[in-house]
């Protein structure tokens, strides 16, 4: 049963990430023209036909499309026009430090939200409540980059705290860790807080009440447990999503130099051998992520693997 | 063991509002709330601005004046010539608010009515047809919820060029989803509801029922749906404009705005801060608005038990009046004075005194609804808001000083199951009363857990420790309950319906064993049952529970014998017996008994009474002599000397 769910999972993930790839191939191939995009435009007809063949631009699709994924599969991608250097390389540069600043983030975003969430689901309706609801609310609706802007206009521009770009200190990775993780301490807070006043409706808490057990034990010892999986199932829905888009905004903001910076970069020099490059190496971390995400939630609720 | 012949078929659907009351009710009740009018109000201010762009707007939003660049807003010492200002190349701020606002509602409306009418339309679809339709279309929409959206988006954006309609449709390429998913669940749930079902099952043709059914409460769902969704596409159409590729220059963005703005962030912050908060704004107020119509289309109306809360923290519940006394000789273990539990503004327990004796079984019989699954946790002090015990006594004579739960008494719940944790091993769910209450090290507990789910009959105890609850059978989950109450040693376990989810094999076999442990160790038990049936053969008294009332309490046999309510006597009526020959068809008791909402004037059973007379509509009998009636069914003695 578990190896069946495993090998499930792992097919599932494989079949994403050919359908990224899938995507990525005709929105280059077929809407649009990938030689003509990134010749410069005074380029010559004979320099487009011979850069067309140089990109193998020139065989049928489906040659095209079945080298594009075999060499995919290998992390293959041609070498990048912008950066002069393999593509896939480029990338692996690059990914250190978005997983450092998306890892960085999360932790902030749960450490605010966790104990926010845990606090208000077990006084609903009071102040303390209240309070958190409307700021988690007003924190999940800010635009990243308008986050990202007040904090360089207060810690950078005003106060001189803290460098404005740049990564590898300690210090150029607060503001774009809070600017990523605010909104996501937002929802994530709603999120426990509901997950765990729905687990405190249940009946094995009125169970565990009716033998003498304290609130605190109740919710460090059984409601935790139960609360785990929906809440980290979300939170694993937040790292994808910052991994695979948040990121974008939040290190154009901070000029940090990690993924998402280097996407943006790539679509305005016309990259696109670099874009793809991003978009499927990013599809397979998007993918393991999950996929870790599944195997600790397996752990944590054998049900999960049993069903089905 | 048959239930008692109540209609208790969930026939109702779900109350959603519908058409045009429906629009004028939610209207209405938006205009009560304070979260919802101001959300309501800004989104309005927006739209308006969108809509009447060309009339508000001062000055042509593309018009460049360097002269005026920069200029500062009016509270600031600007001119009212430009009241918010000017850019770095004069354009006039305010008019590019407002022709972004356009720019924001019009791809927000667009992409939500495409993406809704996509994805609802798929999901209706999947969930509708069933079958490879349905594997097929909610594997696709798995597969693009796994998609790194804004990745993507960005991607096709650059190959297939930037713009406001490439925009509307790569983003409703990455929004369809949540509507499909959320349709989807839907229709599913619908068509297995009992109300379909049974519908159904009285002829009525099941597309008439589902649609009838189904659009007001998908109407419901995705409008809350639409409303968050309508938030993420601001957002998400801000943030690719304010990277570049989203709306393009001389159109005009929010998020276009700031990335305008950004360069001049430490002469002109304004530029920066003003775009920002109206698109946070509309965000918060879209986010505000959706959240208000979850929950008030939330059937479970958790919002009304909040705010019921609010007025009613939880050491108000009303815990203070159950009390622990030193042992007496002379009184019972347990007395029960004039218990009042209201829940919000039903009245759960209406009137209840009654008493155990130490060793005795008390059985309270009723149907459901009649209070007294609640008195069974008021006993114990567990009623929880929006529960709360208004009025009465509930003193424990404990052998021995000690806390209530987890010390003199127990409970063990109906649905075994539920009760125990499902992620908890067994034993731990054991242990933990052990060393919680009786500060047993671990090796002990472990070893006293193995006794006692010995001692509930669980064979080869030790190997279960391990295993979870839902590894059990029912019987065996219902076993391992009991053992858990057995853990504190308590004077007297309540237990609540403790057969009623059990297979019928099983239900005499848990009796037994609450009755063979009872005897044992002298405890005092409370059995809660709906089921006269059950209760007859063990319980040494009865208290007969109707309407939040208990309206005939006595001795067990001279109960079942000699009625005196005339409920009790319909009761018995209408149970089937075996050890007696058929006598034609099963009775029942015509007609409901009042919600727990209705306030009861006079005795609650006298509509459904064939002795009801014009008093017992008036005035409420009280529990005199074991009976709560004024026209008591009368006594065999009674009866010969009457004749």
């Amino acid at each position: 049963m578990t190896t069946r769910y495993f090998v499930k999972r792992v097919l599932y993930g494989v079949v994403v990430v050919l359908g990224v790839a899938t995507v990525v191939f005709v929105a280059t191939h077929l809407l649009s023209d990938p030689a003509r995009k990134m010749l410069p435009i005074s380029a010559s007809h004979q320099q487009y036909v011979t850069f067309r063949h140089q990109l193998g631009l020139d065989r049928p699709l489906l040659t095209q499309f079945w080298s594009y994924l075999r060499d995919a599969s290998h992390l293959d991608f041609g070498t990048s026009i912008s950066l002069d250097t393999s593509a896939a390389h480029a990338v692996a540069s690059r990914l250190p430090h978005t997983f450092e600043l998306v890892g960085f983030g999360l932790a902030i975003a749960l450490l605010i939200a966790i104990p926010l969430g845990v606090i208000s689901a077990t006084r609903p309706g009071s102040a303390a409540d209240s309070a958190t609801v409307g700021t988690s609310l007003l924190g999940l609706s800010l635009p990243q980059f308008w986050l990202g802007a007040v904090l360089i206009l207060f810690f950078a521009v005003q106060l001189h705290w803290l460098p404005t770009s740049g990564a590898g200190t300690f210090k150029q990775l607060i503001m774009p860790g809070l600017t990523l993780a605010l909104p996501i301490a937002g929802r994530v807070t709603q999120m426990v807080r509901s997950t765990v006043i729905d687990e405190l409706n249940k009946q094995y808490v009125t169970a565990a009440r009716a033998k003498g057990l304290s609130l605190r034990y109740i919710l460090v010892h059984h409601v935790f447990r139960n609360a785990l999986v929906p809440v980290s199932s979300y939170v694993s829905l937040e790292t994808t999503k910052s991994l695979a888009g948040a990121t974008v905004v939040v290190e154009s903001v901070f000029a940090y130099p990690g993924v998402g910076y280097l996407a943006v970069q790539a679509s305005k020099a016309d990259d696109l051998i670099l874009m793809q490059a991003i978009a499927v190496i990013v599809a397979l971390i998007v993918v393991a992520t999950n996929l870790l995400f599944d195997l600790f939630h397996s752990v944590v609720d054998p049900r999960i693997r049993l069903a089905r | 063991m048959t239930d008692l012949p109540i209609v208790d078929l969930e026939f109702a659907p779900p109350a959603v509002p519908t058409g045009r009351t429906g629009v004028r009710r939610l209207a209405r009740e938006i205009l009560r709330s304070g979260t919802a009018l101001a959300g309501v109000i800004v989104l309005l201010v927006i739209a308006a601005m969108a809509i009447f762009a060309p009339l508000i707007a001062p000055h042509d939003p593309t018009q460049i004046d360097l002269l005026h660049r920069l200029a500062k807003p009016v509270w600031m010492g600007g001119a009212w010539s430009h009241p918010l200002g000017t850019d770095g190349l004069g354009h006039d701020e305010l008019s590019l608010l407002v022709y972004g606002a356009r720019v924001s509602m019009t791809t927000g409306v667009i992409v939500i009515l495409l993406a809704g009418g996509i994805g609802s339309l798929l999901g209706i679809a999947a969930g509708y047809y069933g079958g490879w339709r349905e594997a097929v279309i909610m594997r696709l929409v798995d597969t693009s919820i796994a998609f790194p959206g804004l990745l993507l988006a960005l991607t096709v954006l650059v190959m297939v060029g930037a713009g406001q309609t490439t925009l509307i449709l790569i983003l409703t390429a990455i929004s369809w989803m949540i509507f499909a998913r959320v349709s989807h669940s839907i229709v599913l749930s619908l068509r297995e509801a009992t109300f379909v079902r049974a519908a159904e099952t009285v002829g009525c043709s099941g597309i008439r029922i589902v649609l009838r059914h189904l659009l007001p409460n998908l109407a419901s769902a995705l409008l809350t749906v639409a409303t968050l969704e309508f938030a993420a596409v601001v957002l998400s159409e801000a943030s690719l404009s304010y990277l570049g590729f989203g709306i393009q220059p001389p159109k005009t963005s929010w998020g276009l705005m700031v990335s305008d703005g950004q360069q001049y962030l430490d002469t002109a912050w304004w530029l920066v801060a003003i775009p920002g908060f109206a698109i946070a704004l509309t965000v918060l107020s879209l986010n505000l608005l959706a959240g208000w119509l979850r929950v008030s289309a939330d059937p479970r109306q958790r919002d009304k038990q909040v705010r019921e809360l609010r007025r009613l923290r939880a050491k108000d519940a009303g815990a203070a009046r159950v009390t622990v006394e030193d042992a007496q000789e002379q009184l019972p273990l347990l007395e029960v004075e004039h218990l009042r539990v209201d829940f919000g503004a039903a009245h759960a327990v209406r009137d209840v005194s009654l008493t155990v004796n130490r060793g005795e079984t008390l059985a309270i019989v009723g149907e459901s609804g009649s209070g007294k699954s609640v008195t069974g946790l008021a006993l114990l002090g567990l009623i929880q808001p929006p529960g709360r015990i208004v009025a009465g006594e509930v003193t424990w004579r404990p052998s021995e000083r000690r806390p209530i739960t987890g010390g003199v008494a127990s409970m063990i719940f109906q649905d075994p199951v539920a009760s125990l944790n499902p992620l908890v091993p067994i034993g731990q769910q054991v242990t933990e009363v052990l060393r919680r209450q009786r500060n047993m090290s671990k090796a002990t507990a472990r070893a006293r857990a193995i006794e006692l789910l010995d001692l509930v009959g669980i064979p080869s105890p030790e190997q279960r420790l391990g295993q979870r609850p839902y590894e059990l059978s029912g019987g065996m989950a219902q076993r391992v309950m009991t053992a858990i109450a057995l853990a504190s040693e308590p004077d007297l376990i309540i237990a609540d319906e403790p057969t009623t989810a059990l297979d019928v094999t099983i239900q005499a076999q848990v009796l037994e064993l609450l009755s063979d442990l009872q005897h044992r160790f002298g405890m005092a038990l409370v059995l809660i049952a709906h089921d006269l049936g059950v209760v007859a053969g063990m319980c040494d008294r009865v208290a007969v529970m109707y309407a939040g009332r208990i309206v005939e309490e006595g001795d067990a046999e001279q109960v079942f014998a000699e009625s005196r309510h005339p409920y009790t006597a319909a009761l018995i009526g209408c149970t089937p017996r075996l050890d007696r020959p058929k006598r034609g068809r099963l009775r029942s008791i015509g007609g409901s008994a009042p919600p727990a909402s209705a306030d009861v004037e006079g005795c609650a059973f006298a509509p459904r009474c064939p002795r009801a007379s014009d008093r017992c509509r008036s005035e409420t009998p009280p529990l005199e002599d074991g009976f709560a009636c004024w026209h008591p069914i009368p006594t065999q003695l009674e009866q010969v000397e009457g004749a």
